[in-house]
């Protein structure tokens, strides 16, 4: 169950098992049904009623001469159909099942069976759409024949991949490399905040060294070796944002700045705050509020990277680049830079639960796959749902 | 070495002809170069080691002539003239001190009132060299600091005009020190903030050391020009070194061997005070290497944490001199928070948002799914689109 309303055009017809009575097959008893519909109809039970039974016969084989829509009275639509090889015509009658059992008069078992049937098929959420038969005599008269009924449900429910792997079609979203830095950089992340913490507090390594050891420079060197790796990976993050070809990964992609944009997200804060239920609008990439926060994450990172790159530059102030750093430590003083360089390393591990958690949720409440796209690469698209940023993606 | 016998080093005389007229030996001399020509080589790391340099000094040192020196004494404590006081190390450093000094010094010299103001106005009109220690107070007009009814600012421009070399000793006259501290009730600034189209030498610290306050005036007599300079003016000899890297307690940093509290057991082992807020892996300082009064000892060897004197604003910067990193006053709390604890609650903060948010929307499904009908109206069954009326039909 969606948590946001989808639109009436995306109502979504699902169909049960058909249930033929009278020693007939579900094969026959879909195909009635389909032909019970009028021609040219636009029902989405329709729809979905024809598609099923064309799948079990040519329904071009048969022609509709006549129709009676449903009285609100009478409950029941009848279809006069003549099949074109033989030209033998019959009625159709669909409406609810005691409706057609009314007009079939079949005997007193089936009748009890069959509504009792149809009553439970309620309880689980579908209803019964009756089908009965109407063989035209050479006198005129009609004899009806109960069928079977149809359960039928309809939902602005979205179906899942695993339901209707045909509704969903696969767009490549991330490139490897993106994905490798982004798990490098998280990887990298991680560790320097562990180093950090224990570089910082010592409280961890207290009692573990008894003696000599080289414990603290091992934490050391490890925090300036992941420090310079995520330098790389962020040198080579930038370098994609203007030699990537993908445009998702492009630097204009950073910024989501168009007025359509920023209404965009407004209406996604306003649903994350429960403020609003319709369906937030789709982005392939990110949705503008995500691409704001990880942009401002980028931003952060880099932070983290000047602070961190200014505070190691004291150890070798005549070095003609560190000698800049460290006039900018000077500037700032040493010790508030430590600070806002802790200050960051939190401002990282405050962000991880929140972005884990969004990614999840965006995977288990709109069950599009952005979680699986930043292992994968890309992405499942549920056919016929118009993305924001989908201009160069052909379906 | 025998006492020094009365007459200073006269005018005319070279300072090798004084030397042996004061009974020092050429030993004893090359031995004050040699240490000396140590001193500087300590970070300058010049080729041919200390040695040559020592020779090289000897030789200039040995031609210099008797400089005029004006002693200024502002805005200050006394307690670098202490210091310089206390570099009787050897009869040579006591020698130049004797020597260097002083046509005119507040603490130092005989005469007082205006037979004092005479000798300055009189030095001032020569060339001469120009220490100052002492902070300049520019706010209520420098009303804060007057000697003999002028104002500091007043009494340093005049006796910089015909200054050959100008050094601020002590961080009071590179910027201010103490006075200077937020929120400097009395406007004070350093000598490089009054005298700024001249370059100033800064020996920085609170006080320096005395031999690099002797350093200094030795290189400047023997070269005739102020020693090569890091960013912020300090002589690159003494202060292009970390003391963090030449600390004696170094070993137990990298080990992550740490006294918690002054009074336990890893202090009196003499492990490193970094948790203690010793301020060394910031501040560049020649204190681990020449070491104070007579090269005896210095903080960090004595068992107390480096207050960071040497760098600029340390009052503002380096403070709470006895925590590793600034905390900040939470307002309305009145808690000093550390950075990690702020970090912490953060992530606390970030993943108890999550928690609710992911409790909300899970209500919020379960609402969703109960204000929807389980099956929506069904055409083909005759409802309307209103879902009450199907209810209606239904029962």
């Amino acid at each position: 169950m969606s948590l946001y309303q989808i639109p009436e055009s995306e109502i979504r017809i699902e169909l049960g098992d058909p249930v033929p009575f009278a020693g007939r097959k579900r094969r026959d008893l879909l195909i009635a049904a389909a032909l019970g519909a009028p021609f040219g109809t636009a029902d989405p039970v329709d729809l979905a009623l024809l598609s099923a039974a064309s799948k079990k016969e040519d329904l071009r084989h048969y022609e509709q001469t006549g129709f009676t829509p449903l009285e609100p009275q009478l409950a029941r639509s009848v279809a006069r159909v003549r099949r074109v090889d033989s030209g033998e015509e019959a009625l159709i009658a669909r409406g609810e099942v005691d409706t057609i059992l009314y007009l079939c008069h079949p005997d007193e078992a089936t009748r009890y069976r069959a509504e009792l049937q149809a009553e439970m098929q309620m309880t689980h959420g579908f209803r019964a759409l009756g089908v009965g038969r109407g063989s035209i005599a050479a006198d005129g008269t009609e004899r009806w024949e109960f069928l079977g009924y149809i359960p039928v449900r309809a939902t602005r429910q979205k179906s899942r991949r695993s339901e209707e792997p045909r509704d969903f079609y696969y767009v490549p979203v991330w490139d490897w490399q993106l994905r490798v830095l982004h798990w490098l950089s998280v990887l990298l992340i991680v560790i320097l905040s562990l180093t950090g913490l224990l570089m910082g507090s010592s409280r961890f390594v207290y009692g573990v060294t008894d003696g000599y050891s080289n414990y603290l420079s091992w934490l050391r060197l490890t925090h300036f070796v992941a420090g310079w790796l995520l330098l790389c990976a962020a040198i080579l993050r930038i370098a994609g944002l203007f030699l990537a070809s993908n445009r998702f990964q492009r630097w204009y992609a950073l910024f989501p700045v168009r007025l359509r944009d920023l209404k965009n997200l407004l209406q996604v804060a306003q649903n994350y705050l429960f403020c609003r239920f319709d369906r937030p609008p789709h982005y392939i990439g990110h949705n503008p509020l995500q691409q704001v926060a990880y942009t401002a994450i980028f931003g952060v990172g880099l932070l983290a990277l000047f602070t961190g790159f200014a505070l190691y530059a004291l150890y070798s102030p005549d070095n003609w680049f560190f000698g800049y750093l460290v006039r900018f430590d000077n500037l700032v003083g040493v010790q508030y830079l430590r600070l806002a360089h802790q200050l960051i390393m939190w401002i990282f591990l405050a962000f991880i639960p929140i972005h884990v958690y969004l990614s999840v949720r965006a995977d288990t409440v709109e069950r599009e796959g952005a979680l699986s796209s930043i292992v994968s690469g890309g992405r499942w698209c549920r056919k016929g749902t118009r993305f924001e940023d989908a201009d160069a993606i052909d379906d | 070495m025998k006492d020094p016998v009365e007459g200073g080093w006269s005018r005319g005389e070279t300072f090798e002809e004084f030397l042996s007229r004061r009974g020092v030996s050429r030993r004893e001399f090359l031995t004050f170069c040699g240490r000396m020509a140590a001193c500087f080589a300590a970070a300058a790391a010049l080729p041919g080691g200390s040695h040559a340099l020592a020779e090289e000094m000897a030789q200039k040192l040995s031609g210099a002539r008797r400089p005029s020196v004006i002693y200024l004494q502002l805005q200050e404590c006394t307690g670098c003239l202490e210091s310089l006081l206390r570099s009787g190390s050897s009869p040579i450093d006591r020698l130049v001190l004797e020597q260097v000094s002083l046509d005119y010094n507040e603490l130092l010299m005989a005469p007082s009132g205006s037979a004092a103001e005479e000798v300055l106005r009189e030095a001032a009109a020569k060339p001469h060299l120009l220490l100052v220690n002492g902070s300049v107070p520019l706010g209520y007009d420098g009303a804060c600091c007057t000697i003999g009814g002028d104002s500091a600012a007043n009494i340093l421009r005049r006796a910089a005009q015909k200054a050959d070399a100008i050094m601020a000793v002590g961080a009071c006259a590179e910027y201010g020190c103490v006075q200077a501290a937020s929120p400097n009730l009395t406007g004070a600034v350093g000598v490089s903030d009054v005298i700024t189209d001249r370059p100033v030498v800064n020996i920085s610290g609170c006080p320096p050391i005395a031999e690099t306050i002797t350093a200094t005036l030795t290189y400047y007599l023997a070269y005739g020009h102020p020693p090569p300079l890091d960013g912020m003016g300090r002589p690159l000899f003494a202060y292009g070194q970390r003391i963090h890297d030449k600390c004696p307690r170094r070993a137990s940093f990298d080990a992550g061997q740490f006294a918690e509290r002054f009074d336990d057991e890893n202090a009196r082992r003499g492990h490193c005070l970094y948790r203690l807020g010793c301020k060394g892996p910031a501040t560049f300082a020649p204190c681990a290497t020449l070491e104070w009064n007579l090269g005896q000892s210095f903080p960090i060897k004595a068992g107390h944490p480096c207050l960071g004197c040497t760098e600029r604003h340390f009052y503002d910067r380096m403070t709470p001199f006895y925590r590793r990193l600034p905390g900040f006053v939470v307002p309305g709390l009145g808690v000093e928070a550390t950075a990690n604890t702020i970090g912490a609650a953060a992530v606390v903060a970030s993943v108890g948002g999550v928690m609710v948010h992911s409790a909300a929307t899970v209500i919020a499904k379960k609402r969703a799914k109960k204000a929807q009908p389980e099956t929506l109206p069904l055409a083909v069954l005759g409802d309307k689109e209103k879902p009450e009326e199907e209810g209606d039909k239904r029962a």
